[in-house]
């Protein structure tokens, strides 16, 4: 631990001197090792030390976060009083001298070598391996960066109620950046495989393989792609990372932060129709082996399962502890931060649509033109969204016929999560990304099953 | 608080198998408040303390730390380890000796934050008849940048920005609509609450009621938000980093003409237009401004000491560690711009309307992280507009995408326009700055 527990009553007593009603400490300390390796050659490694606190204010509706990397004792009572000026008021609460319990969940990922007790000559020796495989897969690759990421994050967090919390969450990361050339046009991209896992993630030789024949045969399809005639069409989403749509089309939507600001078609649409009946949408921090995965969230309650869309009606939001005091509905433990340096805001966790059942391969061939959709990559989301396609096929007479280039999805959430037409049987799940908000970035999973909206528009040439 | 001098202490004496370290130490302090409805809602604060350290031996390394209490000795033993651990034998070059300490300006006074934020949440709900609700952010980044090595550079700044934000929330026939916009200045007196105004009922009206519209390639007019937006993430293709390694769009073009002869791009250390000013880089490197484009010729790249040495360049002040987002902190110096921007020209926005005559208005794009290929210059952006008709704005349109390659963009531009804006990164390393741009044609993608 950070700071010494006895510490804490001190910290409490100030920060809620001037009338706050809530107050809550979170702690990290993190490592973070980086390892770069370039054509083959291991060009760069970097160790990071990330440790500080922040403290967290409420009173009623209104809310003070401060934060600092100096963890001396006076450093911390000095930031605790600058968060009480903040608050403002008067009233002089009663000193606590306060009991910190917690049940103490299990991180649902289980970690089994730690990064810190492996070599780096046995992780630069995964980068290399990667990168000799891929350069033996086709002619046309002009450069390849390889970098290897691995991050230890302890986190406790104490709240004014006497709760206490903590987790700690590792995972494991190689990115692979590629160039690649036909002698007349360059293309890259760059693609990660992630786990929330331990060196364990790369025990499998075939495992890390597969994911850079995957990503270079990708790539290499943009040279031989064509461009697509803007147009609206029935769209067919694969299962897996095309999770990614649910996520920008209505997730952020669905977070208290955007109802709140009343920046979400969703407001006040609870227990209504907002999507055809074949969606069911979840987000569910517990899962085992997945990226959204954590014991707790960030303002240290259990992550849970939370149903936010049910056969197309409106069940729920995803709600941190501010969220629910201005919905007045209750939190569901969706409080998530990158770092001590962001206070809690709502987040994803891993969000998914749930299997149907609708096939999988009739949602093609009933298909006289339309898109499908493989790969997708980063988007945006709000009232109206837009996602890049990393790989996209034209469907002709029920069958994929060419790869497209250049596809923009974008469009308004509320209206084409009502055209989804079928949603198939076999959920697919996917390694993971960062999702970038107001407290950071956090790592979530976005997935699905394959799933088809009858008409959208796409961008294209 | 930091001690200077324990950190100068270790680099004057490294151990024997170190030839050379250096230490960059920056230090932010952050105030922000949030306002609606004349309530403070939202107050933080931050105080952080940074330290990056490179060390070389035969190679060189890097390491990083918060934790106050790691003795610098050891960081620097961190760094060192780390390069052991490399295969490649080049060694960065440090900066030679120099001094060059920069005391905060002298800043006007600053009134209280609450009050501007008041004031301009006041402005704005009085600037248009559907505007129902405003949230303002007011905020004081202090910052202060020290780089001390081995061969006894010691050089510090600070500097101080003040921004002030605006979302606000319009409803119009039962339907909801969102925008926002910020400006930087070094103190908020200098800050134009009329600009956020302006702007945001300019994006406000431009999503109102939009219509059907057929894709075609059009003249365009790009906001300047909208080239802001582009270059964000463009500003890469102009990486010594990347020009050298071929995954530039431009590579190989340096000395070539790239875009049209109005065209200007330069980069430069401040500018009366943000608070931001970088004195000098990471690596202690000062320069003053730079002419990337000149009159539509590439004539120099972003570069820090290394990229400058392969490229037998100047540096130019330009290394840097944030160029995108990312979930872990950059501890290796690449190359960063520092206030880049197209060079405004002589003509307003009417002018540039009125110039373009039919055609479109691009007043919005959004997304352009994910849209945009820095090796082939390929872009497909998501945005909304206006249609233009003898020079006057008429339908609104939405759900396009634009699309072509960054050197046609480039090469199209024919006017530029008066009303230059600079816009921060999001991770505050640096700014990107854009007037309005007329293009000769785009390709507008619609639904």
């Amino acid at each position: 631990m950070s700071v010494d527990k006895r510490i804490m009553c001190d910290i409490f007593r100030t920060a809620l001197s001037t009338g706050g009603d809530f107050a809550e400490v979170f702690l990290e300390d993190k490592d973070e090792l980086r390892i770069n390796c370039d054509e083959g050659l291991v060009t760069g490694i970097t160790t990071t030390r990330i440790k500080g606190c922040g403290i967290y204010i409420l009173k009623n509706k209104k809310s003070v976060y401060v934060y600092t990397n100096d963890l001396s004792r006076s450093a911390l009572l000095r930031t605790a009083k600058r968060a009480a000026e903040f608050i403002g008021g008067s009233k002089e609460n009663a000193p606590m001298d306060l009991i910190f319990n917690g049940n103490e969940p299990m991180n649902p990922n289980k970690i089994v070598i730690m990064p810190s007790s492996v070599s780096y000559n046995q992780k630069k020796d995964i980068l290399k391996d990667m990168i000799t495989y891929a350069y033996s897969l086709d002619s046309r690759i002009a450069h390849i960066q390889a970098t290897y990421f691995d991050t230890d994050q302890r986190i406790e967090i104490f709240n004014s109620l006497g709760s206490y919390g903590q987790d700690r969450r590792i995972s494991s990361k190689v990115r692979l950046h590629a160039t690649i050339t036909d002698g007349i046009s360059y293309h890259d991209d760059w693609e990660d495989y992630t786990r929330p896992q331990g060196f364990e993630a790369f025990q499998t030789r075939q495992d890390y393989l597969d994911f850079v024949a995957q990503f270079i045969h990708g790539l290499l399809g943009n040279i031989s792609a064509v461009p697509f005639e803007s147009a609206s069409v029935p769209v067919v989403f694969e299962g897996g990372n095309c999770g990614t749509f649910w996520h920008e089309a209505c997730g952020h939507q669905l977070e208290s932060y955007a109802i709140v600001r009343n920046s979400s078609d969703f407001v006040g649409m609870l227990g209504k129709r907002v999507a055809s009946e074949k969606v069911t949408l979840v987000d569910d921090g517990t899962i085992p082996g997945l990226y959204g995965s954590a014991a707790i969230d960030d303002e240290g309650s259990p992550t849970r399962r939370n149903v936010l869309i049910e056969n197309g009606i409106l069940k729920g939001y995803m709600i941190d502890r501010l969220g629910s005091r201005l919905l007045n509905m209750a939190p569901t433990a969706s409080g998530r931060r990158q770092s001590y340096t962001f206070p809690p805001t709502s987040r994803m966790t891993n969000t998914f649509l749930e299997t149907g059942e609708d096939d999988e391969r009739e949602m093609i061939s009933s298909l006289e033109k339309g898109v499908f959709v493989k790969k997708l990559g980063g988007g945006t989301g709000g009232r109206e969204f837009s996602i890049a396609v990393k790989e996209g096929f034209l469907i002709e007479a029920g069958k994929l016929t060419k790869r497209l280039k250049g596809l923009v999805l974008n469009g308004r959430g509320i209206d084409l999560i009502k055209k989804v037409d079928r949603v198939g049987k076999v959920q697919v799940t996917e390694g993971g990304s960062f999702c970038g908000a107001s407290s950071g970035l956090c790592p979530v999973t976005s997935y699905q099953p394959r799933m088809r909206i009858s008409n959208m528009f796409v961008g294209g040439k | 608080m930091i001690e200077i001098n324990k950190y100068r202490k270790a680099l004057q004496s490294l151990p024997a198998e170190i030839l050379e370290a250096e230490f960059n130490i920056e230090k932010n302090t952050s105030q922000m408040i949030k306002v609606s409805g004349k309530e403070i809602t939202d107050n933080a604060y931050s105080d952080i303390v940074e330290i990056f350290a490179r060390a070389t031996g035969a190679k060189t390394g890097f390491a990083y730390t918060q934790d106050l209490e790691e003795a610098p000795v050891e960081i620097i033993k961190r760094a060192y380890h780390n390069s052991k651990e490399i295969d490649e034998f080049n060694k960065n070059r440090l900066n030679k000796k120099g001094e060059l300490f920069i005391a905060p300006e002298n800043i006007p006074a600053q009134g209280d934050m609450y009050q501007y934020a008041i004031s301009l949440e006041a402005l704005l709900l009085n600037s248009h008849p559907t505007i129902e609700a405003v949230i303002v952010e007011a905020r004081i980044d202090n910052t202060s940048s020290r780089v001390l090595n081995s061969h006894g550079l010691d050089k510090s700044y600070e500097r101080e920005v003040h921004y002030l934000s605006a979302h606000i929330l319009a409803k119009k026939d039962g339907k909801a609509y969102n925008v926002g916009f910020a400006l930087s200045s070094k103190s908020f007196s200098e800050i134009n609450l009329e600009e956020i105004s302006l702007q945001i009922v300019n994006q406000l009206e431009s999503q109102f009621d939009p219509v059907g519209f057929e894709s075609g390639i059009y003249p365009c007019l790009l906001d300047r938000t909208v080239m802001v937006n582009i270059l964000m993430t463009a500003w890469q293709i102009f990486s010594g980093i990347k020009y050298q390694e071929g995954s530039s769009a431009i590579s190989g073009k340096l000395g070539h003409t790239i875009g049209s002869s109005c065209l200007n791009l330069v980069d430069v250390p401040e500018h009366k237009l943000t608070g931001y000013s970088f004195k000098f880089d990471c690596e202690g490197t000062e320069a003053d401004q730079n002419k990337i484009l000149h009159k539509g010729v590439l004539t120099t790249l972003l570069n820090n000491l290394k990229s400058a040495d392969s490229l037998k360049q100047s540096p130019s002040g330009n290394a840097g560690r944030y160029a995108l987002l990312s979930g872990t902190i950059p501890t290796d110096i690449i190359v960063t711009p520092r206030i880049l921007y197209i060079e405004p020209g002589e003509n307003n926005l009417d002018h540039l309307l009125k110039i373009l005559d039919h055609g479109v208005y691009i007043t919005e794009s959004y997304d352009v992280f994910h849209s945009i290929n820095i090796a082939s210059g390929g872009f497909s952006i998501p945005c909304r507009g206006t249609v233009i008709r003898d020079g006057k704005k008429t339908e609104n349109i939405t759900e396009l995408t634009i699309s072509g390659s960054l050197t046609d963009l480039l090469n199209n531009i024919v006017a530029t326009g008066s009303d230059l804006y600079i816009e921060e990164f999001l991770k505050k390393s640096y700014c990107i700055g854009s007037p309005s741009t007329l293009i000769k044609e785009l390709q507008i993608n619609a639904g």
